[in-house]
């Protein structure tokens, strides 16, 4: 302001230190509004692991210790349970996520909210980075108890190789905190972009979804340049069909993560194509063998770490850009 | 200080053009009547005040030089948007809560005993009170930041007569009490003279008229008198609007002097600011009209022509 004129009658003199032009809306009163506008969201997201935790517990208690693996109300009891818990990932994002700004924009209140003292991206900040946090936790908390629930139950499918079957890794407490911040933060920014709840939830359903797959299907098997190791008891014959087996000794902990086989020379090179159709007898005087290319098993929490290492780092990326979206757009 | 500053201001929605050439500058201390028809731009050129639209060409500045949207300029401009958006489902207390802890500024104990005045229970649910106790809600939210001008977008609009008429009164009241500038914007043309005296029109997303309600009041004037042709000096009258009821014609016309006599078997009389609202209203290409050189008239206050 250059000058204040007489004919503006109050002048400003009354706002005193508050008129500074540095002073900001302190984060303690955003908080308390934070509080007020999003308890019942935040009580909720509280409540599913705890009410999980019971649910779990008064399933497991009569059958604690034994094995009821072959009970197939057990197994499909057990199935039920872990695609529930796939889907609450996506649930964060539709529900918590996309409304958050599309919503606002739907009914007016961001021309409320957006012409009082706080700027934008503290009025975004206090909204989005408690319910992410609580969100991780709550994520977290429930991987812990499926854990713990599946052991009790001695499934046979919570060890070796079937760890790193998707459905599972996603599940461990790590990988499932970072998928539901990141399904809340994709549907934050693309509530923020679209500005309608409906059309915000269902693209925030088909990223979050287009996301996963790539992930489970390509990505997560590259996370670290695969071990290669060749197979014993192997049976190779004319044209180059094999036959193998591989078999897991530790009952507990995972095992590799198998990610393909295919022949090659003792020193690992790969046979080319005209190689292949040589006779059976030509594959065993060059001691051709079959190469395994795998993920150990001791990589599964390193593993875990790199997924929500990502994860993390990507949805701290869409929260910036959905800061980026509304100090740029109108209301 | 001028409250709104614009110079080539436009705004764009896509193709159409909401706003266009847009040059004006309000002065503090005036209640400010922005009126049009619907479409006519008034939203738009609020919102751009407000900070929550962007211009797609030229400037537009607020109290006196500061960004609109910017810190300084949210702290010191207590809006309320169309439709006065609250948010339904919190109580009017803790709206009003909501809202203290969005501000530096605050005074809440007049906020308090406002509602109380108003009966406007804190424990009611926003979505359960009225249209007018909504308005009359926002409204001090706006007034309880204790800001230098309230920008209120057609804060009639969705009220009934008797809402409408304690809304402004309520309004008034707190100009008086903080001598604040207000703008607002209407489509209702009546009762205008009463509460603004400072006029804005826009049309079709032009600027018309923009100027003191008791200079352009002094400007215009009625001319009564027999059909068919007459010769105007155009450097001293301009026609706004000319209507004809029978062998009658009644002409709104622009006048640089007060004292002017008028032509001979014509006759001179008063025009209220609703029948200048209309005329203009009516003619989206008036203010193109040739006018007299008026910034003399307006005492510094250039009238666009």
């Amino acid at each position: 302001m250059t000058a204040i004129a007489p004919a503006g009658g109050k002048g400003g003199a009354h706002q005193g230190a508050a008129s500074e032009p540095s002073a900001r809306v302190p984060w303690r009163r955003l908080a308390r509004i934070t509080w007020r506008q999003q308890r019942t969201a935040l009580a909720a997201i509280l409540a599913l692991p705890a009410v999980a935790a019971m649910a779990m517990a008064v399933i497991a208690a009569p059958h604690g210790g034994s094995s009821y693996t072959d009970d197939p109300a057990r197994v499909g009891l057990k199935s039920a349970v872990i695609l529930l818990l796939q889907l609450t990932p996506v649930l964060a994002g539709l529900f918590i996520g996309a409304p958050l700004i599309a919503r606002e924009a739907e009914q007016g209140t961001l021309r409320l909210a957006w012409t009082q003292g706080a700027d934008r991206t503290r009025w975004l900040l206090c909204r989005t980075v408690p319910a992410m946090a609580l969100l991780a936790l709550a994520a977290a908390g429930l991987g812990l108890e499926l854990r713990w629930w599946l052991r009790a139950e001695g499934s046979t499918s919570w060890s070796a190789a079937g760890q790193w079957l998707p459905q599972f890794f996603n599940l461990n407490p790590l990988p499932f905190a970072g998928w539901v911040t990141l399904s809340f933060s994709l549907g934050l920014l693309l509530g923020a972009a679209i500005r309608r709840t409906v059309p915000a939830m269902a693209a925030t359903v088909g990223c979050y979804a287009a996301l996963l797959t790539a992930t489970s299907v390509w990505w997560r098997r590259a996370y670290l340049p695969p071990l290669l190791r060749t197979v014993p008891h192997t049976r190779i014959e004319s044209g180059g069909g094999y036959g193998y087996g591989v078999s897991f000794s530790r009952v507990s902990g995972p095992g590799p993560y198998m990610l393909g086989t295919r022949l090659g020379w003792p020193d690992g090179r790969p046979l080319s194509a005209s190689q292949l159709s040589h006779p059976a007898a030509w594959f065993r005087e060059h001691h051709i063998a079959v190469w395994m290319s795998y993920q150990p098993g001791s990589r599964y929490s390193t593993f875990q770490f790199i997924e929500f290492g990502w994860l993390a780092a990507l949805s701290a990326l869409l929260v910036g850009l959905t800061v980026v979206v509304i100090n740029r757009r109108a209301a | 200080m001028n409250l709104i500053e614009s110079s080539g201001l436009a705004k764009r929605y896509l193709r159409t053009w909401a706003l266009r050439e847009c040059t004006l500058a309000i002065p503090a201390g005036h209640v400010v009547a922005l009126v049009g028809p619907n479409g006519a731009g008034k939203t738009t050129l609020l919102n751009l005040a407000a900070g929550l639209l962007r211009p797609s060409a030229g400037r537009i500045s607020v109290l006196g030089g500061e960004t609109p949207g910017s810190d300084a300029a949210r702290r010191r401009i207590g809006f309320v948007a169309q439709d006065a958006p609250l948010y339904g489902h919190l109580r009017a207390g803790e709206m009003l809560n909501l809202a203290r802890n969005l501000n530096l500024t605050w005074d809440e104990k007049r906020a308090r005993s406002r509602l109380a005045d108003l009966g406007i229970p804190l424990a009611r649910k926003v979505r359960q009170l009225s249209g007018g106790q909504r308005a009359q809600l926002a409204l001090t939210i706006a007034l309880a930041k204790e800001p230098d001008v309230l920008i209120l977008d057609e804060p009639l609009a969705s009220l009934d007569p008797l809402a409408r008429h304690d809304f402004m009164g309520s309004l008034m009241a707190a100009v008086a009490e903080d001598g604040l500038s207000v703008i607002f914007s209407s489509h209702v043309v009546a009762e205008l003279e009463r509460i603004a005296d400072y006029l804005v029109v826009l049309n079709e997303g032009r600027l018309q008229l923009a100027g003191d309600v008791e200079v352009l009041l002094s400007e215009h004037r009625i001319l009564t008198g027999p059909g068919g042709e007459m010769v105007l000096d155009s450097s001293r009258i301009a026609v706004v609007q000319a209507t004809r009821a029978g062998a009658q014609a009644h002409l709104l016309v622009r006048t640089s002097a007060r004292d002017d006599a008028a032509p001979a078997g014509w006759l001179f009389s008063p025009a209220t600011l609703e029948d200048l609202v209309l005329a203009y209203l009516r003619d989206p290409k008036a203010s193109v009209l040739p006018g007299p050189d008026l910034t003399a008239a307006a005492e510094g206050q250039a009238v666009r022509a």
